[in-house]
C-alpha cells in the first residue's frame, strides 16, 4: 500500500520537528523552478547557483519561522526572488552588471525588412528589475497573477502594471512590434 | 466623431486587464478601426506566446550536487547541535522573527564598506566575485568545496581553521549600545554578515525601523550580549554623524531575522 505523498506544509513541519529527510523531499519539488527564476534574473549560471543555494539554506534554517500565511511554494519563491534582487543590487553597485542591449539595437534593414531580434534572455535582461521578475513569474513560469503578487508582496494591480509595461517593451525588443506601430 | 487613436501604453493596459470597464470599452472601440492598434495588440499576443514557449532551463548536475552537499552538511550539523527548529523550544517566536521575508525593494545605489578579509576566511556563501569569471571546468570542485565550507560558516558553527568560534567581545549589561557602536566604527569582524547579500537579507528580515537593507556598513564586530552570541553592526543612515547600531543573531540572513537590540546614535 502506497502512503499518500506528504503536502508541502507537512514536509516543512516535519523538517522543523527534526525529520532529516523532509526538507530534501520538499526542495526536490521546487529546485527546478527556483533555478528557473534565478537564471533568468541573473543570467550567469554561477551567480544563479549561488542564489539558489543561499535561498535553500535560508529556507532550511528558517523553517520554524514559516507562519502559513502563504503557501510553502510561495514562501520558497519569495526567498529566492528577494535573494536575486539583493544580488542584482550588489552587482549594480559594483558595476559588474553586463551591459544590456538597448532598445535601439533593433535595426531594420529597409531593403529587406529584416529586423534584428534579441533573444528572449537578452530582452529580459534589458527590462528594469521589477518588470523582469513580474514577466518571469507570470509570462514565463505561468504563475497566476495573484500568486505572483503574493510572492512579490505587492498588489495584484502592480503586478499587472509591471507585466503590461514589460510586455510592451519586450514586444519591441523581440521584433513583434515595429517602431512605426508604436 | 473622430476617435482618438489609443497609444501603445493604453493598449498594453487593455491587454493586461488594467482598464476599468468604461475605459476598456472606449479603447476597444477606437482600436477596432485602427490598423496600428491591431498591430500593437497582435504584437503583445505574439510576445506572450513566445514567453510562454520558453523551455524550463535544466539544472546543471554540478549545481544540483553542490546544493545537495550543502544541505547534507547542514543536516549533519543539525545532528551535532540541537535539532533544527529548536531555536524557540517553546514554539514561541521572537517578535522580530515573526514576519515573512521582506518585500521587493527597488534598487538604489549605495556606498559599501569592503567585506572582511581576515586571514584564512573563505569566500562566504554568495560572496560575489567582481571581475573576470573563470569558466574552466577545472574550477568546479574547488568552488563546490568553498560552497560547503561557506555553508558551515553561514550556519554559524564552523570557522575556517578553527574548531571553536573565535572569542567574542562581551557587552556587559551595563554597557550601552551606543558606546559599543562607536567603539566598533571601522572594525569589520562580522563573520558571514560581511557578505553584502547575506547582510541585506538579514536587515530586510529584522526590519528594524529606518534601517534599509542596503544601509552602508560602517563597522561591526561579533559580540556576546546577555549570554547570547550576536553580531553588532554599525550602519549609516544617510545623515552625517547619525548611525544605526544593531545587534543581530549570527544566523541572521534572508528570510530569518533575529534582532537582539537596536539604537540610533548621533544627530
Amino acid at each position: 500500500m502506497h502512503l499518500p505523498a506528504r503536502s508541502d506544509a507537512e514536509l516543512l513541519a516535519a523538517h522543523a520537528a527534526g525529520d532529516r529527510s523532509a526538507f530534501g523531499e520538499l526542495a526536490g519539488r521546487y529546485t527546478d523552478r527556483m533555478w528557473g527564476v534565478a537564471v533568468r534574473m541573473l543570467r550567469h549560471p554561477d551567480d544563479a547557483a549561488d542564489v539558489v543555494q543561499e535561498a535553500l539554506l535560508a529556507a532550511y534554517r528558517c523553517a520554524g519561522d514559516y507562519r502559513g500565511d502563504a503557501s510553502v511554494r510561495t514562501w520558497l519563491h519569495r526567498i529566492v526572488v528577494n535573494t536575486c534582487i539583493d544580488r542584482l543590487r550588489y552587482d549594480n553597485r559594483r558595476g559588474t552588471v553586463p551591459l544590456c542591449p538597448e532598445a535601439h539595437a533593433r535595426r531594420a534593414d529597409l531593403g529587406t525588412e529584416v529586423v534584428t531580434r534579441l533573444a528572449v534572455d537578452d530582452a529580459l535582461a534589458a527590462l528594469p528589475v521589477e518588470q523582469r521578475i513580474a514577466i518571469v513569474l507570470v509570462e514565463v513560469q505561468g504563475w497566476p497573477v495573484a500568486d505572483a503578487a503574493e510572492i512579490l508582496e505587492v498588489p495584484v494591480g502592480t503586478v499587472k502594471s509591471r507585466c503590461s509595461r514589460g510586455r510592451l517593451r519586450l514586444a519591441g525588443l523581440l521584433g513583434h512590434l515595429r517602431e512605426e506601430d508604436r | 466623431m473622430t476617435r482618438r487613436r489609443p497609444d501603445p501604453d493604453e493598449l498594453a493596459d487593455l491587454d493586461a486587464g488594467l482598464l476599468d470597464a468604461a475605459h476598456a470599452a472606449r479603447v476597444r472601440s477606437a482600436a477596432s478601426a485602427d490598423p496600428r492598434a491591431a498591430a500593437v495588440l497582435d504584437a503583445l499576443a505574439a510576445t506572450r506566446a513566445e514567453l510562454a514557449e520558453q523551455p524550463a532551463p535544466p539544472v546543471p548536475a554540478e549545481f544540483a550536487a553542490r546544493w545537495a552537499a550543502a544541505l547534507d552538511q547542514a543536516r549533519q550539523l543539525d545532528g551535532v547541535r540541537e535539532p533544527h527548529g529548536a531555536r524557540a523550544p517553546d514554539g514561541a517566536r521572537k517578535p522580530d522573527e515573526a514576519r515573512a521575508p521582506d518585500p521587493v525593494r527597488e534598487p538604489d545605489p549605495a556606498r559599501e564598506l569592503g567585506p572582511a578579509r581576515g586571514p584564512g576566511r573563505p569566500r562566504a556563501l554568495g560572496r560575489f566575485r567582481p571581475g573576470v569569471r573563470s569558466r574552466r571546468p577545472g574550477r568546479r570542485p574547488a568552488i563546490a568545496a568553498a560552497g560547503l565550507l561557506a555553508a558551515l560558516v553561514a550556519a554559524g558553527v564552523l570557522w575556517p581553521g578553527q574548531q571553536n568560534p573565535p572569542a567574542r567581545d562581551v557587552l556587559a549589561a551595563d554597557v550601552d549600545l551606543a558606546t559599543a557602536g562607536r567603539a566598533a566604527l571601522g572594525s569589520s569582524d562580522i563573520g558571514a554578515l560581511a557578505d553584502p547579500v547575506r547582510r541585506a537579507g538579514c536587515l530586510r528580515a529584522v526590519a528594524a525601523a529606518g534601517v534599509a537593507p542596503d544601509a552602508v556598513l560602517l563597522g561591526g564586530r561579533e559580540v556576546r550580549r546577555g549570554g547570547r552570541p550576536g553580531v553588532l553592526l554599525v550602519l549609516g543612515t544617510g545623515k552625517l554623524g547619525v548611525f544605526h547600531v544593531l545587534v543581530v543573531d549570527p544566523a541572521c540572513g534572508p528570510g530569518h531575522g533575529g534582532l537582539v537590540e537596536s539604537v540610533v546614535i548621533g544627530g
